[in-house]
């Protein structure tokens, strides 16, 4: 049978080789012209299992180029490793009706393995595309072989890039029976065609046709639209651990085997360890102490090689050396916190997906390990690889995710808790006076919450003058004269950064010989309003609250000619409520905004393109004052 | 045998990058070691640091085959239409569009041309191989040209090296002569770029021509052509929105950069939407001319109208409805690098605003009239008022692309005056109402 396939095999290539240099421009349909750069006329996969470390994965891809737009779609790029050898390629090149241009091989591509990290094995080989004419078409055949370590098969996702359609597919896979192998369809139902025989199983599927989909203001991530078939394992091999991928419970089984030893610290090391944690009189206080101490002589650095893209380095070695990744520095903190006896989970999480497929288990929906500290009735989750946040602080990346706690037959997926905030992420407030020519005297304080104030959390270790030119940006004042600059944070249960600033500027406002013109807002200006286009992506919103607190005081001399009304505009998925208040000679503005996170279907953005534009006109509508 | 040099450097100041800076490094206090020449076993001295002549002999040198090259398109160029072309500039134009039809840049910029006969097969190479390209082309066509050698400006300034070397230079293009002897320069990788317009990054004030013919090189500039910007609009008020036509002429780097722009969203409808988005307005008609590859004239007639503020009885216009230049980009106090603007250029914008019936201007806007102490850089803002006209004329002009940071506060200065202005606000009021 193992003779067959292999016959079957060659028959299919043998074919595609054929078209290869006879191509055919096929007449398509409108629905996969419309709005594609690029359309993909071929892309069939075909992978030979041979045993749990050796596969071969044969593929051709064709693809017409409409556009220049779609320049890039023609390049060919791949991944290599130690464990991943390219053993053939050839790329043809055809003009609009179908005559070859010219062929490349092997030779003409290009390997980098540049990388902006420490140290990873991946090579990239590619070869970039350039022709002076549109449409074009080019054909990529070319083999990859696995040998060692594998742990995935290549996911089917042939369309892989906005404006691109989709034609013929295949993905085929032959795998020994007793290995097995699960898939998981996304955004489609593909044709399956499954086979078993003599101890082997083969699967075939085919995905329906995809009209190109252009990519637009708050459009879903691809996973969520793109048609695509995930393939793993069900049995293997990695790091001379074998495992099985059958469910994530498996998965934390074979990574905590994985992981079997590399929790150990030095006699020295665990002596240090007792030192800093003897004066600590709660378990609490002593995860802090240590995670003080990993704060201090740690720094963050990536390093993959082979299985250490999933093992964690030894707990001594990062002790010793001061750097690790993110695995390396999770792993150290758990095996310091086992060290004093307290209980310590290693987890991995991904830092872009919320939720993971449940019933899917596989490596590639991870990408980041952090741990925790289950003490009771207090949970503490510690981000190893960011020293600067606060302790115990959960950051944008991974609040409210799923995670695998990696611990052995108890490994199971959690549910990072949902930051909370008790406020709006952005609040602005100010105060401000003018002089006769419009000058303006301004007290600000802003405060950022969440993920806001990870970003502004860089301007800890900042200069005064950086944190002056900062407020002349944020102002726009840019000939703001400001006496000082304050950045403070709060790190309590819910942090809280805030930046606390006077200026004196010249030009705030505009004066004639009868009025003063200011603007309502002066950080009215960063919004921009959504455009309602003929969309049918739903909206992928994600969530943010700005408030905005100020007070002006009416000149002396000079009342109120021109004032912005109340406006109070909702929906459910956002909101813009103005209240302007007038008592004293002070005029009183509270601005809140607030995007509420989901996925939106495409019929409310016209709602919202018109909230977005109310918003946007009140933020920068100005205040006449008049003689 | 040797020479040990020992160097100690006190007080070196760190450099941070900067905006209106393409090589930080030319501001980098630094120590430099350049390789003057090597011995080989059993050969001479081989000399690699040189003068500038020598540098330009190895560049003839190395081009030898290159500058003799066939052109690949002799049978076709028969094809090409020169009817319409007025001038050698035209000429040229004409065959860099062609050659962009056969050969497309690929992304890099190089000084040397390896696969010549590649990059015609495939359609595909530098921008140096199409540019030796071109040369063949222009040769046989009888107009005389050469290559002009550059340092790109994120390579860094070609002034500050002492010790000249063929790395000194990483890329070339075309220096041709038109019929009056009068030279001109060309790239041929992007052909957004026409005749005497360049890249950004192209712009240089040193590079150097070198006369394959005689041998000779000189020193020259690649920005010595003026871009300009002209405005006219026209603003009348209707149901409490400015209803506007505009008129706009741009050349040279504003041309090709508002091309470029263009192609990259290759959608006349998103064009539009962008512009609309961009300065709050509603367009009701657009009429682009010139858009062509290396069109180095484009013209824009557009309506359109946008909110403007008003109670009952008064009207608050910001003329400068469409100005881009509404913001200081020099936002620190002080600076310790030099400012380099991208190009030389100037701009002309002209307001005419009709006042409406039943209206009357209540206040208007002040002229003013600045420029720096060398009268390279300066604006001038003048306001006439006749029956229900009100007219502006903006003009800025900028002659120099590079300031010392001694000049820093006149320049930073001179823009807060700029974007001051550009936000003036003119208000009429209803006749009869007193306010």
């Amino acid at each position: 049978m193992k003779r067959n396939l292999v016959l079957t095999t060659i028959v299919i290539f043998t074919t595609f080789l054929i078209k290869a240099v006879n191509i055919d421009i096929p007449v398509l349909p409108d629905s996969l012209t419309r709005g594609a750069n690029s359309i993909v006329l071929n892309d069939h996969t075909n992978i030979q299992v041979t045993n749990i470390s050796t596969a071969t994965i044969s593929r051709i891809r064709s693809l017409m180029i409409v556009n220049e737009k779609g320049e890039a779609h023609a390049d060919f790029k791949i991944m290599l490793d130690k464990s991943t050898l390219l053993k053939r390629f050839k790329g043809s090149i055809y003009d609009s009706t179908g005559n070859i241009i010219f062929e490349i091989g092997k030779n003409d591509l290009t390997s980098s393995e540049y990388s902006p990290y420490l140290a990873v094995d991946n090579v990239i080989c590619s070869y970039d595309l350039n022709m002076a004419s549109y449409p074009f078409i080019v054909t990529y055949e070319w083999e990859e072989r696995k040998t060692g370590d594998i742990l995935s098969y290549p996911t089917f996702d042939p369309v892989e890039f906005d404006s691109q359609s989709l034609v013929n597919n295949s993905y085929s896979i032959h795998i020994p029976q007793d290995m097995g192998c699960r898939h998981l369809a996304l955004n489609c139902i593909p044709k399956i065609n499954e086979e078993r025989t003599m101890g082997w199983v083969s699967y075939k599927f085919e995905l329906p046709h995809f009209s190109a989909l252009e990519n637009v203001e708050y459009s879903p991530e691809a996973r969520q639209i793109v048609p695509m078939v995930m393939m793993n394992p069900i049995l293997f091999e990695a790091g001379g651990v074998r495992g099985k991928l059958s469910s994530w419970k498996e998965m934390g089984i074979w990574l905590t085997k994985l992981g079997e030893g590399q929790d150990l610290l030095t006699t020295e090391q665990i002596q240090k360890v007792n030192e800093l944690t003897s004066d600590c009189k709660t378990n609490r206080e002593k995860v802090k102490a240590l995670y003080e101490h990993l704060r201090n002589t740690t720094r963050y650095v990536n390093i993959s090689l082979g299985i250490g893209g999933l093992r964690p380095e030894r707990a001594s070695d990062v002790a010793t050396r001061g750097f690790g990744d993110c695995k390396a520095l999770s792993n150290y903190m758990c095996a310091m916190l086992r060290a004093i006896g307290l209980p310590a989970e290693y987890v991995v999480i991904s830092t872009d997906r919320e939720t993971i497929y449940k019933d899917y288990a596989s490596f590639g929906q991870f990408n980041h390990a952090v741990m925790r500290v289950p003490l009771p009735n207090d949970t503490i989750w510690l981000e190893c690889t960011a020293p600067t946040l606060p302790f115990g602080y959960i950051h944008s990346k991974i609040s409210g995710h799923e995670a695998l706690v990696v611990d052995g037959e108890n490994s199971r997926i959690v549910k990072v808790p949902e930051r909370k905030l008790d406020g709006p992420e952005i609040h602005k407030k100010y105060w401000v006076e003018f002089t006769s020519d419009a000058s303006a005297y301004s007290i600000v304080e802003e405060t950022f919450r969440g993920k806001y104030f990870e970003a502004e959390h860089r301007f800890k270790q900042t200069s005064v003058k950086d944190l002056q030119e900062r407020a002349r940006k944020e102002t726009q004042l840019t000939s703001a004269l400001l006496p000082n600059g304050c950045y403070s944070e709060d790190t309590s249960e819910s942090p809280k950064c805030k930046f606390t600033y006077n200026f004196f500027a010249p030009q705030y406002g505009k004066v004639d010989d009868k009025r003063i013109f200011v603007p309502c807002n002066m950080f009215g200006w960063s919004f921009n309003k959504y455009t309602h286009h003929q969309r049918t992506l739903p909206l992928n919103i994600p969530y943010k609250t700005v408030y905005y607190d100020i007070t002006i005081k009416i000149p002396e001399g000079y009342r109120i000619e021109a004032l912005p009304a109340d406006v109070t505009e909702t929906s459910d998925i956002c909101s813009f409520i103005q209240q302007v208040n007038v008592s004293d000679r002070l005029i009183h503005i509270t601005q809140s905004l607030q995007f509420n996170k989901g996925m939106y279907p495409a019929d409310i953005s016209q709602r919202f393109a018109e909230i977005t534009s109310i918003m946007v006109k009140q933020l920068s509508s100005k205040i006449v004052f008049v003689k | 045998m040797g020479t040990k040099i020992e160097a100690e450097v006190d007080q070196m100041p760190s450099i941070k990058d900067d905006d209106f800076v393409y090589c930080v490094n030319d501001y980098c206090a630094m120590l430099v070691f350049e390789l003057a020449g090597f011995y080989l076993p059993g050969s001479n001295y081989h000399s690699i640091a040189s003068s500038w002549s020598d540098v330009c002999g190895n560049f003839i040198k190395i081009w030898d085959e290159k500058l003799n090259l066939k052109n690949p398109y002799k049978a076709e160029m028969r094809n090409i239409d020169f009817s319409y072309c007025k001038n050698t500039l035209d000429s040229v134009n004409r065959c860099a569009e062609f050659l962009s039809k056969h050969i497309r840049w690929n992304g890099i910029y190089d000084i040397d041309c390896k696969d010549f006969k590649e990059s015609v097969l495939r359609e595909s190479g530098s921008n140096s191989t199409m540019n030796f390209v071109l040369i063949s082309m222009l040769k046989d066509l009888g107009i005389q040209c050469h290559p002009l050698v550059i340092r790109t400006r994120d390579y860094g300034n070609l002034l500050r090296i002492k010790n000249p070397s063929l790395s000194s230079f990483n890329t070339m293009i075309v220096q041709f002569i038109d019929s009056f002897g009068n030279s001109h320069y060309i790239d041929c990788s992007d052909n957004i770029y026409g005749v005497d317009v360049l890249p950004e990054n192209m712009i240089v004030n040193a590079a150097i021509s070198i006369d394959t013919s005689s041998g000779t090189f000189s020193m020259t500039s690649t920005n010595r052509k003026l871009s300009t910007e002209r405005k006219k609009i026209d603003i009348r008020i209707e149901d409490n929105k400015a209803v506007c036509n505009a008129d706009i002429g741009l050349t040279g780097q504003h041309a090709a950069n508002f091309q470029k722009h263009y192609n990259e969203i290759n959608d006349s409808i998103k064009f539009v939407t962008e512009i609309s988005d961009k300065f709050e307005i509603d367009i009701s008609h657009l009429d682009i001319e010139g858009l062509h590859p290396r069109s180095d004239n484009i013209r824009i007639r557009t309506s359109f109208s946008c909110d403007i503020t008003h109670t009952d009885s008064v009207i608050y216009l910001t003329p400068m409805l469409i100005e881009s230049v509404s913001k200081n980009p020099f936002i620190s106090e002080t600076r310790d690098k030099p400012v380099e603007f991208p190009f030389i250029d100037g701009t002309t914008t002209v307001f005419t605003i009709h006042i409406p019936d039943g209206y009357e201007l209540d206040s208007s806007t002040h002229p003013l009239s600045i420029k720096n102490a060398t009268d390279d850089l300066s604006f001038d803002y003048n306001v006439s008022i006749s029956d229900n006209l009100v007219m502006i004329v903006a003009k800025y002009k900028n002659m120099r692309d590079l300031y010392a940071q001694t000049e820093y506060s006149d320049l930073r200065y001179i823009f807060d005056l700029m974007a001051d202005k550009c936000s003036d606000i003119i208000v009429l009021k209803k006749k009869n109402i007193s306010l």
